[in-house]
């Protein structure tokens, strides 16, 4: 019966339409070929037909065509059997591999007959004959000339005995999907082809490959019988590529024909169809193929190396896995590399392999892929999974992605048309704009402070000298004390800005526009005019100078800063009522709990304003459900993360007026002045007062207003708290400097509501109340620019003694000097310098009277006078130099002077110094320190395991070869 | 709530309401001062004298002259701290280590002396234990012929290392000699930086003296500075410690003596200083004044008068050239009043104010001081004429308590007394034939004072002209102890 090609036919190009001989150009001797097509489909309903047009078409059409139904349960027998000139259906159970249905087929129908030589069409003999077995998929369509161009190159090139088509995507027929497969002894399949690749003739060149993907392979008989077709241990995955490494062992080359097309709808690989074959992960299974191959087949001298290697690469994808919160992806791993290690399957395959080794591995070694582009892919892919994770994390859900898609569009319609489109995207981005001269304001606002040495201002003690240092000062105090928890924090943003001196650089120098960018980044999610987003960020970021924050060095306000809008950015994401089934987010929450743990480290009082109104407000305005359990497991994980801290706080509740730097920031405040204290502007700031009164007003004003109240209030609010929490901790005697921020940031905030709201309106009031705004910003913006580098804070030496009493701290001696202060009328005030003298923390974590009682002592019985006994004291203690900086004291001076025991020694102008001997045995330091490694250890276990939580989670990707033909798990 | 909150009125109340609720709140209640000092200075230790040495100067043998060094552990204000264990006695002994001891302080309070000599030496008085605190003494020597006549009388010096002295000369009717001593038991090295009216001189045989342990060195200033009218000496040890002091010979134009007397240390040039207590009576005054700094001083001169402060015609400004050392003759402008000068100056100075009585047979000299902020104790030795306390208010009105004590402890004289801002009160005490101590404590504002001597000039006994300096007892200067500061280490 002879069947009617379907319409639709013409979906291939008409310059693949079928010509009429496979003629050599190059007008070798004819060769007939016969060709016997199998066709293996599962459940491939869908993309059948497609194939059967595709055979309609084909010119010459092959042979004979055997089709393999494995065991589908749709319409798929009906419509292999309804392909041309088919054979009967050979059906085989749902459990059949690729390779295995492909041999029992050629088994039960057998290979084409080999026509006879005489007759009509006959050649007499003449012609030699060869025999083909070509391989389809159910999900792929040859294109009409796919057979007769692998055909042709089969003539051509005779000792070729495996030749495979050039893969292309089906529904977008442009992609390139396979023109060849190789593998890394890695056990990588690569492709050689970038993702989305178009195909634009770049790889038609017809080359000899290690293997050609099964779909649309053209096999030559002798060639599959000698190699008795697929490995049956290998049902899915790497089948390919082991067959076309044993035909290239076994001396038949394997050949890549590209201008045979074949289009491949890799129903597997896009997820269309599920993996089955197997009851094991997919991601397991190619694991262990891969590993499987390489062992089957590599020679055997690399194999201790490739086990190495194999461990090696195990073990960082399964750290990778950790990290990624996918523990059962790291399971995969080891049960794919230990499964196929130890079954020792592959030993009996090594044995099966090696009667075919015709070839040295030397002379097929061009045609793997090196290792180097596997890494190099490897990186590409992690990154890609990187940024791609992360943006996905930020990304809002899909239905409010409309939303905010569509406000963006209203809010940037219409801008600038008619402008040059570099200034278009400019005006479209103002934000871009004002951070840019943010960025550049602060190299010209931070002029000075630019260079060698390192920060330093009265409260900021300068930074230690390495990251070991600091390492160490992090969990390292006297006994009794301990250790302020924002130095591991410090130490750990240290690591990654090229250590503490960095650190400090950059949160300082660089504090407005980062915190700008925090402000943005927490803007962005409920503020759509993209002015009034860019005004926030700007005037926020401005904020931090107006503070005083930076020309004082505190760092505790300008990391709180930074940290605020990206918890109020988290406590949004958890808290926000969404059009979705599930409400909040545990990521969220965990990022929320670690930026608490930073203010709490950095700025108490803030830390504990935040944490009570997240609980209180977590479950009172959203209940005891998801969310606010959400909201309070934050603050609870918040106060976990620094715990030994916390502790501390609770003890000492005077150090809730402290921020990093210790007591000498309870300084900070309002002073006895009122002005300063409404308006948020701490006494000693670079700006006066009342140059926050015009946002005050405008954030009053803005009050009147009737639409979007609920931010504006919140903005209310926080300001409303901070000013309380100002009075309070001044009536208190503590300081507040991070509090009156918070009361500017929150004025900020409600402006930039209100902005927001009537940005668009063109009535002149609410241009001109705009107006005052801007110009104040602006104004505020100038002062910073010109006024930026006034202040404490200065650059200089981190010690202020001379060179070689800095060079003596260090080995082989360990000096340690005490360095006495006295100014008339007051006490003398004294440290005892060692390690590099004093450094962040060490006013937080500085030894208890009691500790240093022994040197106190000594030094009050010289200020009476001495009893001559003290030279010999000091000299117990372990104190190598007594250094008096200018002005010195007369009085002390000259009781030194005639200290047994003390010699005079250099010192810095106006300074003066003395030696002390230490000949007569050894001196004991009094101050001893005590590391708390337990709490270390547990710090950096929570640390990871909330920051492991906060990433997003890492997806076990197969990278599943495109020809995989599909099975299902019954 | 939020129904309320939906007025755009109310919200708006509500939000100025509690801006002027914290507002009213913060003018009801005072901010706390913030605790900024380190931890450990929460309690605060206080510096406990329990050592002292001083070095009572002692002038060269000639003429029949009586020595006497009269030292005293004062009785210090109840809650002073003093060291504890038993009260040994201080002992008055010659420098010598095997030397033994001439007189003792036994008890506190009670005046020890030694022996009246004839020989006069250098003694020292020292001691370790509860009664170092505030203990005092006063070196005297009277003699009423011969090179030394007159009475020669200095407080007991605590060795330091930085010393200034004004008023010195080696002009043709002085001769002045610097005596070291050095009371520890280690050797001093000592520079001595000379300043005369043309500036500052080149000396290299004054630098780098070596005082051996337990000795006295004496520097003739003629033989460094020859045929100089007025000097400043400027005394720094780059080791160990000496008690200088400035013995002055002065003879009349006749090459009789004129009387000898100790030019005491005045403090380091400054830009306010103040010279307290100029002897009332005739005779005349000079002031000395020395600028070591490289730029001409202009100098305001103001005389805290008994009646109030004034500028002095013609001297009102006074230039003195930079390194130079200059006298001037307030004889007229003091008027024969007990008076303290105030020095303002636009460069750091210092100066000393010369006394010599009418017949110019005995002089005294008394140096700047600095202010009192504390009890200040001297022991006046016996004398013949009453002794005028001066106490001298430069700025604001002050008040001092004053305490005067008989060798015995027995108070004599104790009262309170107000000093009217810029001026001078004086308080006399009666002659007394033993030595007394003084205890005056500065109880309000800033005050210098001192104790001047001068002779009746009816009699025709030879004069004794003597003037001693107040400087608050090192008690209390000391007594502020030391704090750990991790911050100390730094700018």
């Amino acid at each position: 019966m002879e069947q009617e090609a379907p319409a639709g036919w013409e979906f291939f190009d008409s310059v693949d339409f079928p010509t009429d001989h496979i003629d050599d150009p190059m007008g070798r001797p004819r060769v007939r070929h016969v060709v016997t097509a199998v066709v293996v489909g599962h459940e491939g309903a869908a993309w059948l037909p497609r194939l059967s047009e595709a055979l309609w078409a084909l010119n010459p059409r092959p042979d004979r065509l055997i089709a393999v139904d494995t065991g589908s349960t749709d319409e798929t027998a009906e419509l292999l059997a309804s392909m041309p000139g088919v054979e009967p259906v050979v059906s085989v159970s749902a459990r059949t591999g690729f390779g295995t249905a492909v041999a029992r087929g050629v088994e039960s129908v057998g290979f084409a007959p080999i026509p006879s030589p005489y007759g009509p069409y006959g050649d007499d003999a003449h012609m030699p004959v060869v025999e083909w077995l070509w391989l389809l998929h159910d999900d792929c369509a040859p294109a009409p000339k796919a057979l007769e161009k692998l055909l042709l190159q089969a003539t051509i090139a005779p000792e070729v005995g495996i030749w495979g088509p050039k893969l292309r995507l089906w529904p977008r027929d442009r992609d390139l999907l396979e023109v060849g497969v190789t593998t890394s002894l890695g056990g990588r399949r690569d492709t050689g082809i970038e993702n989305g690749e178009l195909d634009q003739g770049q790889h038609d060149q017809p080359r000899n490959v290690l293997a050609v993907s099964s779909a649309g392979m053209l096999v030559r008989r002798d060639v599959w019988e000698t190699l008795k077709g697929f490995d049956p241990r290998l049902p899915m995955f790497r089948d390919d590529i082991d067959f076309g490494w044993r035909a290239s062992r076994a001396g038949f080359q394997v050949g890549v024909a590209p201008d045979a097309v074949v289009y491949h709808a890799q129903a597997a690989a896009t997820g269309e169809r599920a993996l089955a074959g197997t009851r094991r992960h997919a991601y397991q299974l190619d694991r262990a193929h891969a590993y499987y191959t390489v062992l089957a087949n590599a020679p055997g001298k690399l194999l201790p190396i490739l086990i190495l290697r194999f461990l090696l690469g195990t073990i960082l994808r399964s750290v990778w896995f950790l990290i990624g919160k996918t523990p059962s992806g790291a399971v995969d791993e080891w049960t794919a590399l230990l499964g196929t290690l130890l079954a020792g399957g592959w030993t009996q395959a090594r044995k099966d392999r090696r009667n075919l080794d015709k070839v040295p591995y030397d002379d097929i070694k061009g045609l793997f892929s090196r290792s180097v582009h596997a890494l190099r892919h490897n990186l590409e892919e992690t990154t890609s999974t990187i940024s791609e994770r992360i943006r996905e994390a930020w990304a809002d859900e899909p239905e409010e992605q409309v939303v905010t898609t569509a406000r963006r569009a209203k809010s940037t319609a219409r801008v600038a048309v008619g402008q040059p489109r570099w200034r278009r995207q400019l005006m479209r981005r103002p934000f871009l704009v004002a951070w840019v001269v943010l960025a550049l304001g602060t190299f010209i606002a931070g002029r000075s402070l630019i260079g060698s040495g390192v920060l330093r201002s009265n409260l900021l003690l300068p930074a230690h000298e390495n990251l070991a240092a600091l390492w160490h000062a992090a969990a390292s105090a006297p006994t009794g004390v301990t250790p302020p928890a924002w130095l591991g924090q410090f130490w750990a943003l240290s690591t990654v800005m090229f250590g503490p001196s960095g650190a400090t650089n950059v949160l300082l120098i660089g504090a407005i526009p980062l915190a700008a960018l925090a402000a943005w980044a927490l803007l962005r999610a409920f503020i759509v005019d993209r002015g009034a987003r860019a005004w926030g960020a700007t005037a926020y970021g401005i904020a931090v100078f107006t503070n005083g924050a930076i020309t004082q060095g505190r760092l505790g306000t300008v990391v709180a800063a930074i940290v605020l809008p990206l918890l109020g950015a988290a406590a949004h994401t958890v808290a926000r009522r969404r059009r979705v089934l599930v409400q909040g987010s545990w990521r969220a929450a965990w990022f929320a709990g670690i930026c608490q743990a930073i203010l709490f480290a950095f700025t108490p009082a803030i830390g504990l304003l935040v944490a009570v109104t997240l609980a209180v407000g977590g479950v009172l305005g959203l209940g005891w459900r998801r969310q606010g359990r959400q909201l309070v497991f934050s603050v609870v994980l918040g106060l976990v993360l620094v715990l030994p801290w916390t502790i501390q706080l609770v003890l000492h509740p005077s150090l809730l007026g402290q921020e990093a730097g210790g007591r000498p920031t309870t300084a900070i405040g309002p002073g006895d002045s009122l002005p300063h204290l409404l308006t948020g502007t701490p006494v000693g700031g670079p700006t006066p007062w009342w140059f926050a009164v015009p946002l005050i007003l405008v954030a009053l004003v803005s009050l009147l207003r009737e639409s979007r109240q609920r931010y504006e209030l919140l903005g209310w609010f926080v300001a409303l708290v901070g000013l309380v929490g100002t009075l309070v901790s001044s009536r208190l005697g503590g300081g507040s400097g991070p509090l009156m921020f918070l009361m500017t940031a929150g004025w900020v905030i409600a402006v930039t509501v209100a902005w927001d709201s009537v940005g668009k309106s063109s009535e002149v009031l609410i241009q001109g109340v705009l107006g005052v705004v801007l110009v104040t910003t602006i104004v505020t913006a100038g002062f910073w620019l010109v006024r930026g580098v006034d202040g404490p804070l200065w650059r200089g030496q981190a010690q202020d003694l001379p060179a070689y009493l800095v060079s003596a701290q260090g080995p082989p001696t360990n000096d340690s000097i005490l360095v006495v202060r006295k100014a008339p009328g007051s006490p003398m005030r004294y440290s005892l310098v060692k390690d590099g003298g004093p450094r962040m923390g060490s006013v937080e974590a500085a030894p208890k009277p009691e500790q240093v009682k022994p040197i106190t002592d000594v030094l009050s019985t010289l200020g009476g006078g001495g009893s001559g006994e003290e030279g010999r004291q000091l000299a117990a203690l372990a104190v190598d130099y007594v250094y008096l900086p200018a002005p010195v004291d007369a009085t002390l001076q000259s009781t030194l002077d005639s200290l047994p025991g003390l010699t005079r020694a250099s010192a810095n102008e106006g300074d003066a110094s003395w030696l002390v001997d230490r000949s007569n045995g050894e001196g004991k330091s009094p101050l001893g320190e005590v590391t708390h490694n337990l709490w270390r250890i547990l710090g950096l276990i929570g640390w990871i395991i909330a920051l492991i939580f906060c990433l997003p989670t890492v997806r076990r990707t197969v990278a599943v070869p495109h020809g995989t033909h599909a099975r299902r798990d019954r | 709530m939020s129904s309320l909150l939906s007025d755009p009125r109310i919200r708006l109340g509500a939000c100025v309401l509690a801006i002027a609720v914290v507002g009213g709140l913060a003018v009801v209640t005072n901010p706390k001062q913030p605790n900024v000092e380190p931890q450990a200075a929460q309690a605060p230790t206080r510096s406990i004298v329990n050592r002292t040495a001083l070095a009572c100067p002692a002038p060269a043998a000639g003429g029949k002259q009586t020595s006497v060094v009269s030292g005293v552990a004062p009785a210090l204000p109840a809650g002073t701290p003093v060291a504890k264990g038993d009260e040994a006695p201080l002992s008055i002994s010659p420098l010598a280590t095997t030397a033994d001891p001439l007189g003792s302080l036994l008890v506190r309070g009670k005046i020890g002396s030694s022996p009246a000599a004839t020989k006069p030496q250098v003694l020292s008085i020292r001691g370790t234990g509860p009664l170092a605190a505030g203990a005092v003494g006063t070196s005297t020597a009277i003699a009423t012929s011969g090179v030394n006549s007159g009475m020669a009388s200095a407080p007991c010096q605590l060795p330091g290392s930085d010393f200034w002295f004004v008023g010195g000369s080696t002009a043709p009717d002085r001769r002045d000699v610097l005596t070291l001593t050095n009371l520890d038991s280690i050797n001093a090295a000592v520079n001595v930086t000379i300043y005369s009216n043309k500036g500052r001189l080149d000396v290299p045989s004054a630098r780098g003296l070596v005082i051996p342990a337990r000795s006295t060195y004496e520097l003739f200033l003629d033989q460094v500075a020859r045929s100089q009218k007025d000097l400043a000496l400027h005394i720094v040890s780059t080791g160990g410690r000496v008690a200088p002091a400035l013995r002055d010979y002065a003879t009349k134009a006749d090459k009789t003596p004129a009387g000898v007397d100790w030019i005491g240390p005045t403090i380091a040039p400054s830009t306010k200083v103040f010279v307290p207590a100029a002897a009332p009576g005739p005779g005349q005054r000079k002031l000395v004044m020395a600028n070591p700094s490289d730029l001409q001083a202009t100098i305001s001169l103001t005389v805290n008068g008994p009646n109030g402060p004034f500028k002095p015609a013609g001297l009102e400004t006074v230039r003195l050239p930079a390194g130079a050392v200059s006298t001037i003759d307030l004889t007229k402008v003091l008027h024969g009043d007990a008076s303290g000068i105030s020095l303002v100056s636009d460069q750091p100075v210092t100066a000393s104010l010369r006394m010599i009585d009418k017949s110019g047979s005995d002089f005294a000299s008394i140096s700047a001081t600095e202010g009192l902020t504390g009890p200040a104790y001297l022991v006046l030795p016996a004398h013949q004429q009453p002794a005028i306390l001066q106490v001298t208010a430069p700025g604001k009105a002050s008040s001092v308590k004053i305490d005067l004590r008989d060798a015995a402890g027995k108070s004599l004289q104790s009262r309170a007394v107000d000093v009217i801002a810029g001026s001078t009160t004086q308080i006399a005490f009666k002659a007394q034939s033993a030595p007394t101590y003084l205890t005056v404590e500065q109880t309000r504002g800033t005050v210098v004072a001192g104790v001047t001597l001068m002779p009746d000039p009816k009699s025709d006994d030879t004069p004794q002209v003597a003037a001693w300096p107040l400087s608050t007892s090192l008690v209390f200067r000391a007594q502020l102890g030391a704090q750990p500061d991790v911050r100390a280490a730094l700018r």
